[in-house]
């Protein structure tokens, strides 16, 4: 697995409990919203995808209801619990420290540059 | 059989650790994913290139249930039997060493000494006997805490609650 790779996987939960932030969704759906927001860039095979959000199910961060689709297949949607914004604010916080640290160690000059 | 078919074929043969609902929800879930993709016309603009750009982004059926098995660990019995009958046999060597290192000393006349060798009839005592009181860990296996182990009647009017602590089993007033 590539580093990039690495920090896709990293970066999956706190991308899809944003998404889900924005309302009631079924996998496929979150699967297209993270690519929509991203320009393409976040993209995620249904491996990754399903067992992220049945861990979120395990964890509370998230219920699930069938409902019936427009076709012969029933669908599962998943809505963000309270627990699930909580989560999902604390893990924004820290990406957003992780980002501001890397940049802050990215930009600043050697010390013969200085 | 297209190709959707045999994913959620193969998916399934990745899941037959998992109870029959559970595993019928995760692949009417995917196969609800498919059905949902082969009608997107996001995805491509002929019903062939839907499908071949839905089966890139699909992952292999044998990632997909690893990960789901990851998360349910159907088998957390067996892996709970794996760890627990090595320990359990092994238990008994243990105390000798323990004896042995002076760190416990233990009354061996006393007949309830036995819980300490084959911790699992404690907790069969426990269960099948809820009123008797013994101690809750090796640590109180003490000659003056020998007294704890004697079985006591149930005090009517007392709340009981079972201590699991690791080796043994007993029940201790609330």
């Amino acid at each position: 697995m590539t580093s990039i790779d690495q920090l896709r996987k990293g970066s999956t939960p706190v991308l899809l409990m944003a998404v889900l932030a924005g309302g009631r969704m079924y996998g496929y759906q979150i699967m297209r919203e993270c690519e929509n927001r991203s320009q393409g860039y976040f993209t995620m095979t249904a491996a990754l995808l399903y067992p992220a959000l049945h861990q979120f199910e395990q964890d509370g961060l998230v219920v699930a209801d069938w409902q019936d689709g427009p076709g012969k297949r029933r669908r599962k949607y998943y809505t963000l619990t309270d627990a699930g914004r909580k989560a999902l604010t604390e893990h924004r916080s820290t990406w957003e420290e992780f980002t501001a640290h890397l940049f802050q160690a990215l930009n600043t000059p050697a010390p013969e540059e200085r | 059989m297209n190709t959707a078919d045999t994913f959620i074929e193969q998916l399934s043969h990745h899941l037959k650790q998992f109870s029959g609902v559970q595993r019928q929800d995760i692949l009417d879930e995917i196969a609800s994913h498919f059905e949902a993709g082969q009608n997107d016309p996001q995805l491509g603009s002929t019903p062939e290139e839907r499908k071949t750009n839905l089966m890139n982004e699909m992952g292999s059926p044998s990632e997909l249930g690893q990960g789901l098995r990851n998360v349910y660990r159907p088998n957390r019995l067996v892996d709970f039997l794996l760890v627990f009958i090595p320990v359990y046999l092994l238990f008994p060597l243990v105390v000798p060493l323990l004896l042995l290192s002076g760190k416990t000393q233990i009354k061996w006349e006393h007949p309830a000494t036995i819980y300490i060798y084959f911790p699992l009839l404690n907790v069969f005592a426990g269960i099948l006997d809820p009123g008797c009181a013994l101690p809750a860990d090796l640590a109180d296996v003490q000659p003056a805490a020998l007294d704890k182990l004697e079985r006591r009647p149930k005090q009517p009017g007392v709340v009981y609650r079972s201590a699991w602590a690791g080796v043994c089993h007993g029940t201790l007033p609330v």
